[in-house]
């Protein structure tokens, strides 16, 4: 449904052009869940961005992405603004400034309907209540006349959640919908996502740092590090069979029930470098715990270790011949 | 609120009591004036008691008999003179905000979005031209223009034949053709400050994460832009337009003596250079009051527009 | 990493605030205006072909005369040069009047004796920048002239003496004013303060423009013109210091609060000191912007009061003062010269802010990151 191939995407700035995505391809089927995790500066958001056009005015995109068939980094704007919203939405991190505070959450629901699928506005008001129904907002036809800053955290995170389903989108992006939010909450949510999920067949890109999440929402996961794919694969393999170093070191960083409370926390040594300072090479090279002398000199592909479980290491067996043929 | 109106009609009545002479000055240099006539006027007046008297007879009045004294030049009561003028003042004020306000928004809206773009520093420039220019000689310069297209329309706000004539299709259209000067005239100058907010608010609204969600929606640029962008930029401005009001007031003065046109601004003047004391007073403490007013009715205005106030 | 970034940070913040101010290209040309101007203030009367006071009987009401560099002969002269003028009987009203006589020719020279006045209070002399044949029967009247005969060119010049010290005046005392009050409210706290804050809240609740105009009736009509013109400084200071007080007292209660007040305390500086080795630097930057921007403000204000006949008096004059020649449709329409000053005081005042813009956006530590 969702095919990304050769994605690379630049901005102009001042200092030069810097690359922040380079030359990632994967896709989505429809019902599956693709988890996308990395540290801040991943380039996660940037990627989901990238998919609805949404990315400030000096990125260059260029590869393609095609969606159902169309390449949508082809289309013109207003034919974009047909698919946003509608075919393809996106939940963002912070709800609360997600949403215009001069209107009602009526308003900004019935706005949707009104620009995508021309409803009357009594129709507009009944998918809206049902949609906060949905969501598991109590008095919905209450709350529906409300504003923003008259809902809670857990609430209006909701309310996002059904102001993205509104439309029986196909493809939903969620960029860290949890984060910041109670843990039970987050619980609640992430249990609510599932359910709508399953119903109707709906396909996700969960955007998140947190590991535990993905393990619960994903199908299948990426591995970002600074624009570059690491690791890929099903959920289950990548989590419990993890190859790259990376994907190892992000593993074990989590505390589990059975730490003591003496054990050191295990981290991964050293912080992203920033765009500006990106060599060739493997980008991992300076914090890699097996790093070797061809890491800093060529980048590793992306190579394919066993069913649908791809990674991008030198240590990688198929890769030792590579090594030492030269 | 009370206690600083006290204190603010004690300042008016010392500002005007520091004036050098007073009503009956021009007569004392007048030859045809005995003393005597001199000596019953200033009794009459009251202009011969102490200062202090005098005040507290003048707060008294207004406070139990809500009359402000009298003219000594036009022979009336201030309150009537002041009502009389108020009419126009108004309409001229207001009308001058409101061409402020339709060319500074659009403007502010064009340059947020095409940021240091020409048109952004055209218009800025333009804003700033606008508030180095006197305003009297503004109204000099657009007579002297009109005069030179062959206007005949120039000055006051009526031609000779309609002045005192019944209200009438043409009349009105007699006044809109003397209005738009003074409407410029007053109104240039606030152009550029508030262009300069407006670009600044849209900007910062632009940038916010609001925006990126909004057009997540796909309900298309020109939604955004004017229905969420706009309104969210423009709503702490209506502070600012309640807050203005008591300058406009004050900016119709000059522009109307040079213009001619019967707002309370020409008899101010003359009553400053008459040393026609309580209308001087009057017009001081009335503008003062508006100035609370109007911050109080831009308070209303920000809860009525903003739904986040309302509740607090 | 930090280590090496200290070592690059060569230039000092005065430097790199000097690099922001000249790039702004508004900025530059407004320095650049305001120090011509200045300039030729303070050399006004040997710029000025005339002087401001003396009266032309002969030439009242001309308008400006034109510079020919080819007469009416066909005959080009390389140095440029003005008409005579001639009285004449006009012979439909039989009125006398005055035309242009294209017989007598006189060149423009500079340097030239005309007629005499002291420079700056200090020395007499006679001597012009330029001018013609003090001579001649005609006058190099580039704006023109008044009903006096007075030239307008002389008596603008002149006049920005006035109207370009005013402001500086005016807001030099209202800040000092400022400052003072600001600073020591904030430092001081107590009921100090508060009288203060509600003297500047009143103070701000009146509209300035008609407190000045009434504030400007209280100098007496007595009083003789240098005296008035200190009177307008004073009415124009008297209500400038209030927003400047008002944010400095702000500045110092969060500056008072900060670590190294209370070690200079600690370490027994008096008061006194603190203010001003401590507070007084970190406000400095902020001052010298509101000041440059509120000049302007009374550069307007002075013009208006002496448009109205509130504010300057003669023999002295300024632009504003000028202006009031031009009060009426008639005037407008018959002598539209009257209205040169005004292209003045807009250029001045375009200057002052264009300046202030430029020094706000030098100052500001957040500039750089912005782009």
């Amino acid at each position: 449904m969702l095919e990304v191939k050769n994605l690379r995407i630049s901005f102009k700035t001042s200092k030069g052009v810097l690359t922040a995505i380079d030359d990632i391809s994967f896709n989505v089927d429809k019902g599956e869940t693709l988890g996308i995790v990395g540290e801040t500066g991943s380039g996660k958001t940037i990627t989901s961005l990238s998919i609805i056009r949404l990315l400030p005015n000096n990125a260059i995109s260029t590869g393609k992405i095609f969606f159902n068939g169309l390449n949508l980094l082809d289309l013109p704007e207003d034919k974009m603004d047909e698919i946003r919203g509608k075919k393809i939405s996106m939940i963002f991190q912070e709800p609360m400034t997600a949403f215009d505070p001069l209107y009602t959450i009526g308003d900004q629901f019935s706005e949707v309907l009104f620009k995508h699928e021309h409803v009357s506005k009594l129709e507009a008001k009944k998918r809206s209540i049902e949609m906060l129904r949905l969501v598991g907002i109590p008095e919905p036809e209450k709350r529906f006349y409300q504003y923003p800053h008259e809902y809670s955290g857990g609430m209006i995170q909701r309310a996002m959640i059904a102001l993205a389903l509104l439309t029986n989108p196909e493809l939903v992006i969620a960029d860290e919908p949890t984060t910041g939010l109670d843990v039970t909450i987050q619980l609640q949510i992430l249990d609510l996502m599932q359910k709508i999920q399953k119903t109707s067949n709906l396909s996700m890109i969960f955007i998140t740092h947190d590991l535990g999440v993905i393990s619960k929402m994903a199908n299948k996961v990426m591995v970002l590090y600074l624009g570059k794919i690491f690791e890929f694969g099903n959920v289950k393999d990548v989590i419990f069979n993890p190859i790259h170093p990376y994907t190892k070191g992000l593993i074990s960083s989590i505390p589990t029930l059975s730490t003591n409370k003496n054990d050191k926390l295990h981290s991964i040594p050293g912080n992203v470098p920033s765009l500006r300072e990106i060599k060739s090479g493997c980008r991992f090279y300076s914090r890699c715990p097996i790093r070797m002398s061809i890491c800093e000199e060529k980048a590793p592909e992306l190579i394919e270790t066993s069913k649908g479980h791809f990674a991008a290491c030198w240590s990688l067996e198929k890769n030792k011949s590579v090594i030492i043929n030269g | 609120m009370i206690p600083m109106m006290f204190i603010i009609s004690v300042i008016c009545f010392t500002v005007i009591k520091l004036q050098p002479g007073s009503y009956i000055s021009q007569y004392l240099e007048n030859a045809r004036v005995s003393p005597q006539t001199v000596l019953m006027l200033k009794q009459t007046l009251g202009l011969d008691k102490p200062p202090v008297e005098q005040y507290f007879y003048w707060l008294g009045n207004i406070i139990f008999h809500g009359n402000f004294g009298y003219s000594f030049a036009y022979q009336m009561p201030v309150t009537d003179l002041i009502w009389q003028y108020m009419g126009w003042t108004v309409v001229v004020s207001l009308l001058s905000m409101a061409f402020t306000w339709l060319i500074a928004i659009p403007l502010g809206i064009y340059s947020a979005r095409h940021r240091y773009g020409v048109g952004d520093y055209t218009a800025t420039f333009l804003g700033y031209i606008g508030m180095s220019i006197p305003d009297f000689f503004l109204a000099l310069l657009l007579m002297y223009l009109a005069l030179s297209l062959g206007s005949k329309s120039v000055g006051g706000l009526f031609s000779v034949q309609y002045t005192g004539a019944p209200w009438s299709i043409g009349k009105f259209i007699d006044l809109s053709k003397h209005l738009w000067i003074p409407m410029i005239a007053i109104g240039a100058g606030g152009i550029g400050g508030l262009m300069r907010i407006m670009r600044g608010n849209m900007m910062d609204v632009l940038n916010s994460p609001m925006i990126l969600s909004l057009r997540a929606r796909g309900i298309g640029e020109k939604n955004v832009t004017w229905k969420h962008a706009v309104k969210n930029a423009i709503n702490p401005l209506v502070t600012i337009a309640g807050m203005s009001l008591p300058g406009v007031f004050s900016s119709t003065i000059i522009a109307s003596i040079v213009l001619n046109i019967p707002t309370m601004g020409p008899f101010f003047y003359s009553a400053l250079l008459n040393h026609d004391q309580y209308l001087v007073m009057a017009y001081l403490l009335l503008l003062a009051l508006l100035l609370q007013i109007g911050n109080l009715l831009a308070d209303i205005a920000l809860a009525l527009v903003d739904p986040r106030i309302r509740y607090t | 990493m930090k280590r090496k970034n200290k070592m690059v940070k060569e230039e000092t913040d005065f430097q790199r605030m000097m690099k922001v101010l000249l790039k702004n290209p508004f900025g530059v040309a407004g320095m650049i205006i305001l120090i011509i101007m200045y300039t030729m203030t303070l050399f006004a009367q040997f710029i000025s072909p005339y002087n401001f006071t003396d009266l032309h009987s002969k030439y009242t009401y001309l308008p400006p005369t034109p510079i020919h560099w080819i007469d009416s002969k066909g005959h080009f002269h390389l140095i440029p040069f003005v008409y005579g003028i001639k009285e004449q009987r006009n012979p439909v009203t039989y009125a006398m009047e005055y035309v242009t006589n294209k017989n007598e020719i006189y060149p423009i020279r500079f340097f030239v004796h005309g007629e005499s006045y002291k420079f700056l209070g200090l020395f007499k002399t006679n001597l012009h920048l330029f001018g013609i044949d003090p001579d001649a029967h005609g006058m190099l009247a580039l704006f023109g002239t008044d009903e006096y005969g007075r030239d307008l060119f002389s008596r603008t010049i002149v006049g920005g003496q006035v109207s370009l010290t005013v402001g500086l005046l005016g807001i030099a005392i209202s800040f000092s004013i400022g400052i003072v009050v600001g600073s020591l409210s904030g430092f001081l706290g107590g009921t100090f303060d508060l009288v203060i804050q509600r003297l500047i809240e009143i103070l701000m609740s009146f509209p300035t423009l008609p407190l000045w105009l009434a504030l400007s009736m209280i100098i007496p009509p007595s009083w003789p013109s240098t005296w008035v013109y200190f009177g307008i400084v004073t009415v124009l200071s008297v209500l400038g210091w209030t927003g400047l007080a008002r944010v400095i007292r702000g500045m110092t209660l969060s500056i008072k609060e900060k670590d190294f007040i209370s070690a200079a305390k600690l370490s027994g500086q008096s008061n006194l000191k603190i203010i001003i080795h401590h507070i007084l630097p970190n406000i400095i930057s902020y001052v010298i912007v509101v000041a440059t921007l509120s000049i302007p403000g009374m550069i307007l204000a002075e013009s208006a009061m002496s448009f109205l006949g509130l504010g300057i008096k003669e023999p002295m004059t300024s632009w504003g003062l000028l202006l009031s020649n031009a009060e009426s449709l008639e005037s407008i329409e018959l002598h539209p010269w009257f209205l040169i000053p005004g292209a003045f005081i807009i250029v001045a005042v375009l200057s002052f802010v264009f300046v202030g813009d430029s020094l706000r956006d030098a100052f500001d530590p957040y500039q750089y990151e912005r782009k």
